[in-house]
């Protein structure tokens, strides 16, 4: 009897052992985000279903963006860097950008910028590399106006907004001291708010002489800057939380009603960690597109991590949550006409564009 | 003879649980995880890569730790 219960309780002593072994040993760690008492939860529900209409361009773009009548696609890994295609006729009109390291060559379209719908700023994230070039001449000559290789400070931006002739707003995968920054193209010249506050924090320790602070890398997020008033809109990539500012001013933290946290894969390193997404990374922001009323949030919040969505928020600059778009297909990149009001949309399964017209 | 039985399972019992412990501490610090001291990018729309050795971020990719397919890069951290 004596022995039996020995054994029984020796018994449950190893299933806790080995339960406490296989809980310590997953090391997908969530960080959970210290809220403000002012942040806000949405709760929106007013939802309107889309229909989007096929249009026969097609191909593996990594970026996308429109002006007037052009749609410029970013190629994953053709010849040339980017496509330039005629909305009126859905044909292909030039390529540009040889791949490649030299002058005047890319390797990797991270984003296309529109600027006073004039100018499109390919960035470059692997070269860090901007392309300038003119829209107007597009179809009359291949012009590269201007090449801008940005110095080692500036490495690894992520979707810079160009202001003006030379200024630019961009999140970084380089910098955990700020949450935007602005800069030219030399140098920073002013640095804009901070990365939220996680719990597990020790665990964002970065190994020496690193080049990609962990707590930038879990931050991700884009950018965008309102084209004439003094607005920004951050939205996380990892977490469903989006920041909108005024006068640079932080002025309202809005959290999805899915409400997630980064979920990462860190390994400790000889000094320091390694945070890297895995499986259970859940992703939020995945593409945005605005006019000068509303901002376009493709969101992902799936589970198993996919990073194509049928999910389109919109908000207002002031962070109000005016709407959901519930498209019939997942995409995984949209861009607005600001003009006409299209939304186009590409759909990374069927490699195509698609296009629907928005009413407001 | 009863007693002895008893001394020797609770001996055994007494050892094999600090075993267990001791291996489960040492996993549970994270120091076990150093195996996976390797990175490699894998193909992936809307992703991006970190590339600690170069300081480059690549397009289209997403990173791995190795033992996927498709890889172009792999790297010591």
């Amino acid at each position: 009897m004596k022995h039996t219960y020995i054994s029984y309780n020796f018994i449950l002593f190893l299933f806790f052992l080995i339960f406490y072994s296989c809980k310590q040993n997953n090391n997908n760690v969530e960080f959970k985000i210290q809220k403000n008492d002012s942040d806000i939860n949405l709760n929106g529900s007013d939802k309107l279903s889309i229909v989007l209409k096929p249009i026969n361009i097609h191909g593996i773009f990594t970026s996308i963006a429109v002006v007037d009548s052009i749609l410029i696609c970013g190629n994953f890994r053709s010849e040339k860097l980017i496509n330039i295609y005629s909305l009126n006729n859905n044909k292909l009109i030039d390529t540009i950008i040889t791949r490649g390291n030299a002058q005047n060559e890319g390797l990797s379209v991270a984003n296309i910028f529109i600027q006073n719908n004039q100018i499109a700023w390919i960035y470059d994230i692997t070269l860090s590399k901007l392309f300038k070039i003119n829209i107007d001449y597009l179809q009359k000559n291949k012009v590269i106006e201007k090449e801008i290789r940005l110095p080692t400070n500036l490495k690894n931006l992520i979707s810079p907004s160009i202001i003006g002739d030379s200024l630019l707003l961009a999140t970084t995968y380089s910098m955990d001291n700020c949450r935007y920054f602005y800069a030219d193209f030399q140098q920073i010249k002013k640095k804009i708010g901070k990365l939220p506050k996680v719990n597990n924090n020790k665990l964002l320790e970065d190994i020496p002489n690193t080049k990609f602070p962990n707590k930038a890398y879990l931050f991700k997020a884009t950018s965008i800057k309102h084209s004439f008033k003094n607005k920004v809109a951050v939205f996380y990539n990892k977490a469903s939380r989006a920041e909108f500012y005024v006068n640079d001013k932080l002025e309202k933290t809005i959290y999805n009603k899915d409400n997630f946290n980064p979920k990462m894969y860190v390994t400790k390193l000889k000094m320091g960690f390694s945070v890297e997404d895995d499986e259970k990374t859940i992703y939020a922001y995945l593409s945005v597109a605005y006019t000068e009323d509303y901002i376009y949030c493709l969101f992902s919040g799936d589970k198993n991590g996919e990073t194509s969505s049928e999910k389109i928020l919109i908000f207002d600059w002031d962070g109000n949550f005016i709407k959901e778009l519930s498209l019939d297909r997942k995409v995984s990149k949209i861009c607005i006409n600001q003009k006409t009001k299209t939304l186009y949309c590409y759909d990374d399964r069927v490699k195509s564009i698609f296009l629907t017209k928005l009413n407001f | 003879m009863k007693k002895i039985k008893t001394i020797l399972f609770l001996g055994f019992g007494f050892v094999a649980s600090a075993a267990t412990f001791a291996l489960t501490i040492n996993d549970s610090s994270l120091e076990s995880l150093r195996a996976n001291a390797g990175i490699k990018c894998v193909e992936a729309t809307n992703s991006d890569c970190r590339s600690a050795s170069t300081g480059q971020i690549y397009t289209g990719y997403k990173a791995q730790t190795i033992g996927g397919t498709s890889s172009f890069e792999e790297e010591s951290l």
